[in-house]
């Protein structure tokens, strides 16, 4: 796992089309909050946690769809973010591949429309 | 009965220490702060982590040192029956750290200090900036001292997303020694926790 990260390499990883979404997604999934593309310090990963770690990987994988699986390996807390994001209530759902199963259901719905 | 103890402690003040400006460096994740390594021209100074702050740029000498700046401003509410306010709301909180610097020449520190009109470039026989509109462009800004109680121990003032907003304004004379006003203006990284947009002053103590 890198220790640093750029937009540049953003974009060299998940190409220009998908930098600033990715961009966006790493900086909250880190904690860096939205991170200007036009920063020149980059963001540093040391001391963010093992699951952040592993969400910033994926987004940089780019390629790979979120799954039931990918997705309940994020704390509950992440998961009801993302589902709101996704207009779910997270709070009606008793464990977390519950929550993950709406969202990738929610995922699939909105990408057939 | 035992009195209060009280609070005389000359550890906490800094005097005679001399603090590194940076520019360039990461920003940290939620809760983290940036990471301070052994300098590799001195093994008695810490500097920012190479591997974790490729980007980092130590802008050099200053005229008298840098002040660093975390304010807010605040509006007072009073009811006409009294004469003290009743509440208070915060209006507006702003981070700076501001000072002199003397190295104008220097391409690196140029850059930093120019983001909202300037363009490096260089080629054979030449460096420059070129003066005009451009893409403002942030970065991080920190500064780091020995501690009073530890000179191996470092402390950081750090915004975490940062611009120039003084220009570049220098005198050349015979007389005098170069130098620029500068302003480092911290921004708010928004959607980052509330209490933690701008940026930290921390220092180490083991």
């Amino acid at each position: 796992m890198t220790t640093h990260l750029t937009y540049e390499q953003v974009e060299k990883k998940v190409g220009k089309a998908k930098a600033p979404d990715a961009w966006r997604n790493i900086g909250r999934a880190g904690g860096f909050g939205d991170i200007a593309p036009n920063f020149d310090g980059g963001l540093s990963l040391a001391g963010i946690s093992e699951e952040a770690q592993q969400e910033i990987e994926g987004i940089l994988a780019g390629d790979e769809p979120e799954t039931v699986e990918s997705l309940s390996k994020l704390s509950r807390t992440k998961l009801e973010a993302r589902a709101k994001e996704l207009g779910l209530d997270g709070n009606t759902y008793t464990d977390k591949s519950e929550i993950a199963a709406a969202i990738v259901a929610k995922q699939a719905e909105s990408e057939g429309e | 009965m035992a009195g209060t103890a009280t609070n005389f402690d000359t550890t906490t003040i800094i005097v005679d220490r001399v603090a590194q400006l940076w520019a360039g460096v990461a920003t940290p994740g939620a809760g983290g702060r940036m990471t301070l390594a052994v300098d590799p021209g001195d093994s008695a100074n810490k500097t920012p982590d190479a591997t974790a702050n490729p980007s980092a740029i130590h802008l050099g000498f200053t005229r008298e040192g840098c002040k660093v700046n975390f304010a807010s401003s605040e509006t007072l509410h009073y009811a006409d029956e009294i004469d003290t306010p009743l509440f208070s709301t915060v209006e507006q909180t702003d981070a700076s750290i501001e000072g002199e610097l003397l190295q104008i020449m220097d391409e690196d520190v140029l850059q930093k200090l120019t983001t909202s009109f300037g363009t490096y470039a260089t080629g054979s026989g030449y460096k420059e900036i070129s003066i005009g509109k451009k893409t403002l462009v942030y970065t991080g800004v920190a500064l780091i001292w020995p501690t009073a109680q530890d000179v191996t121990k470092f402390a950081v003032a750090h915004l975490y997303q940062a611009r120039n907003t003084a220009g570049l304004s220098f005198s050349i004379s015979r007389k005098g020694m170069s130098g620029t006003p500068f302003k480092f203006q911290g921004y708010a990284i928004a959607s980052r926790a509330a209490a933690d947009r701008v940026g930290k002053y921390w220092y180490e103590t083991a």
